[in-house]
């Protein structure tokens, strides 16, 4: 019986210590979340990085995870507009719904790219709000790390130490890193590429990299064979360093363009999980190594 | 180093004087005593090499480290410099969202596009699209939070028929957000939650029609004013529950009966991932409407009294990234109506199914096939639609369609209706093209 006591109040004990509940859209938002929050968080992904962040289905097990999280956090900016709404819609849970502290969306919080002058269709899928692949800017990490932190402590004000040691301690050693990243990029600067989809925004632009031109004729446009063969006599004479590609779209027209331009494709983490990365900080060295290897 | 240097000249003087003495024949052995010299001399450079270099590269990371002191300071000042994010809000922002939905058909069928499901009485809004150019419905939707508890929609549908221009009113609800123990209640005009695809718009719906037993059921969508609660379980499996309580002016019901309570349902769904990239869902359903007056499409007859509606549907979703992806979808129902049918008695059961699998096979382009079913087992005193004929209507579809991006879609439908003695064949040339706000996607 006192075993039995015992079994209980250690399982409680537990259940004390991660109590907040997350749910990202994104596999980068689950990392730093997982880096504040340490034992005090668990934390549901919606997407693996095979997946494509734009094109999701609200399906069953998705409304399970976001109907007892406490905290949301994905990209916004609508990057997720085509599933989002419904999850909310149908999560019967006031948590997380937007204006409450549990609904973060993280390119809110920066200073955004690519925010189009004009509005029209015609441009192909473009966000009003600006580009919402901000995590590749090492400085918006640092930023959203901050805000992570300070929802975590008021949504669960019990574990305000464990956050506040956890977020200092991540930010320290995102700083060293971006010391580290900051003089290895150097010679990056200016290198000329050609990127598949606009997700590398942020970081061709922290980088200093060069994009010549992008794979998809407007942004969620496939790429047709005329766009294509476009590229080929544009870049023949002049082919880029690299020809790269975030792991969730078809690799076929960046490996034809790529044999014919003679210029490598690469496929670059984008996010944790791809390319093996197994945190933000890996997501960044693999992606300015691999760059690196192409000089 | 120093003493280094002092050993290595001792042994060097030790060597040469114990050399001196020694006699012309042992020149061999001063040979190879100076090898061993030769050995020990490089082996100390080698050492000495070793440690400059160690002293060299210790000064260096002294130097690295205030560099990089330095450095995260300078960045922990840039960072709370970095440029703050921009505001795009605007009173505009209130605005809700407006979707528009534009849709046309033209239909060319081997025989008349007269439509009869024998042994069912069917609803104002079905058959196959019209032969020729046909517009459909043009569809408007505005949409938005109303507070921080509540979310309101508005659809109008805009068609035309004999030439006048019809509005007509498809959804007006209001829904919660905030309500506790994950209940959902929506209120006013909207899809019923019996059945899978009754819920959807059928501008998203993968073929150009809908499944014969939606249009003998539900005449194809069943829509009404009413209030619906739904209740999400906190379980690690999806499992949801309903039940709504709605007015039953529209078919399957009519008249309004039972002081305007005419129909109520009840629904239950559960699902789950099948690896990271698939998951199903499967649902039950029933509906339950007291029936006053429900005239046919021919306008000859009435039915009043009771009709049951028992719904059991199932689909699966496989896709990976938004190049391919693989539906696989299905319905079954039972009708069970009793009561009067024009001058006499009525007592029917009826079944009807589909079952539909569309694959994406290229990033633009899907192929669909669907396959369709119905019979009805029906006991009438008078002579009238309801008999059968001995006839099974059954049909099969299959669809390619060609999308340029999520907003614009073209599709082609050839059908094979078998519903009566003759075989019609039937095809539809579709498009679908939406502008405005950007719609979700339901599972």
């Amino acid at each position: 019986m006192v075993r039995y006591l015992l079994l209980c109040s250690c399982f409680f004990c537990h259940a004390a210590v991660a109590d907040l509940k997350a749910f990202a859209c994104e596999p980068e938002w689950a990392s730093l979340l997982q880096e504040i929050g340490g034992t005090g968080i668990s934390v549901t992904t919606a997407l693996t990085m095979e997946q494509d962040p734009h094109y999701l289905q609200a399906r069953p097990s998705l409304i399970v995870g976001i109907r007892g999280a406490d905290l949301l956090v994905c990209s916004g900016a609508q990057l997720e507009i085509g599933w989002l709404p419904l999850l909310l819609q149908r999560s019967g849970n006031q948590k997380i719904q937007s204006g409450q502290p549990g609904h973060v969306m993280a390119a809110m919080l920066v200073r955004r790219l690519d925010i189009p002058r004009s509005l029209d269709r015609a441009q192909g899928d473009v966000h009003p709000e600006g580009n919402p692949h901000v995590h590749l800017d090492p400085a918006n990490i640092l930023r959203i790390a901050k805000e992570l932190q300070e929802r975590m402590i008021i949504l669960d004000p019990e574990n305000a130490d464990l956050f506040e040691t956890n977020g200092s301690d991540f930010t320290r050693r995102w700083m060293a890193a971006m010391g580290i990243w900051r003089k290895k990029i150097e010679p990056l600067r200016s290198m000329p590429v050609i990127v598949h989809h606009s997700s590398f925004t942020y970081l061709t632009n922290w980088l200093g990299l060069r994009v010549l031109a992008d794979i998809e004729p407007k942004p969620g446009i496939p790429p047709s064979g005329s766009h294509l063969a476009a590229l080929l006599t544009r870049f023949e004479a002049n082919p880029p360093a690299a020809i790269i590609k975030p792991p969730y779209v078809d690799g076929r027209p960046s490996a034809w363009l790529s044999e014919r331009l003679h210029a490598p494709a690469v496929e670059l983490p984008y996010t944790v999980g791809g390319q093996g990365a197994a945190s933000l900080f890996e997501v960044m060295d693999i992606t300015i190594d691999t760059l690196l290897g192409l000089q | 180093m120093k003493t280094h240097l002092i050993v290595f000249t001792i042994l060097t003087a030790g060597l040469q004087f114990w050399t001196q003495p020694a006699s012309a024949d042992t020149t061999t052995e001063l040979a190879e005593l100076r090898d061993m010299l030769i050995a020990v001399q490089t082996e100390y450079q080698a050492r000495i090499a070793v440690l400059e270099r160690r002293l060299n590269s210790a000064e260096k990371r002294v130097v690295d480290a205030n560099d990089l002191a330095t450095q995260s300071l300078r960045l922990s000042e840039e960072v709370a410099s970095y440029p703050q994010p921009q505001s795009v809000a605007s009173a505009a922002d209130f605005n809700p969202a407006i979707g528009v939905i534009f849709s046309a058909t033209h239909g060319k069928f081997t025989a008349g596009d007269e439509f009869r499901l024998p042994g069912f009485q069917t609803g104002a809004e079905t058959g196959p699209v019209p032969e020729g150019f046909g517009l459909g419905e043009s569809e408007i939707n505005l949409k938005a939070s109303v507070d921080d508890k509540f979310l309101a929609s508005l659809t109008i549908a805009v068609g035309s028929a004999d030439g006048e221009t019809e509005l007509e009113l498809e959804e007006a609800f209001v829904q919660s957000l905030a309500m506790p123990f994950h209940l959902t209640i929506t209120a006013g005009r909207f899809f019923s939650g019996a059945g899978y695809l009754n819920g959807f718009h059928r501008h998203v719906d993968d073929f150009v029609d809908r499944p014969l037993s939606y249009q003998a059921f539900l005449g194809g969508q069943y829509l009404d004013d009413g209030v619906q609660l739904r209740w999400l379980a906190p379980t690690n499996q999806f499992i949801e529950v309903g039940a709504e309580l709605m007015r039953g002016e529209t078919f399957p019901a009519a008249g309004a009966g039972r002081s305007g309570k005419a129909v109520y349902s009840v629904f239950a769904k559960t699902g789950a991932d099948l690896g990271p990239n698939s998951a199903w869902q499967a649902g039950f359903s029933y509906l339950n409407a007291a029936v006053e007056g429900r005239p046919d499409t021919t306008g000859v007859d009435e039915f009043s009294g009771d009709s049951r509606l028992y719904g059991l549907d199932f689909v699966y979703k496989w896709r990976a990234s938004r190049i391919r992806s693989f539906k696989l979808q299905g319905e079954y129902f039972f009708r069970h109506e009793s009561g009067r049918y024009g001058e006499g008695s009525y007592r029917g059961d009826q079944t009807g199914w589909y079952l539909q699998a569309v694959h994406q096979f290229r990033p633009n382009w899907s192929l669909g096939y669907r396959r369709d079913q119905l019979s009805a087992n029906n006991r009438v005193s008078v002579s009238s639609i309801l008999d059968d004929m001995g006839m099974n209507p059954t049909r099969d579809s299959i669809l390619i369609e060609w999308r340029n991006s999520e907003f614009s879609k073209v599709r082609m439908q050839y059908s094979q209706d078998q519903s009566t003695q003759f075989a019609v064949d039937q095809f539809v040339i579709q498009y679908i093209m939406s502008i405005g706000a950007h719609g979700a996607h339901q599972f």
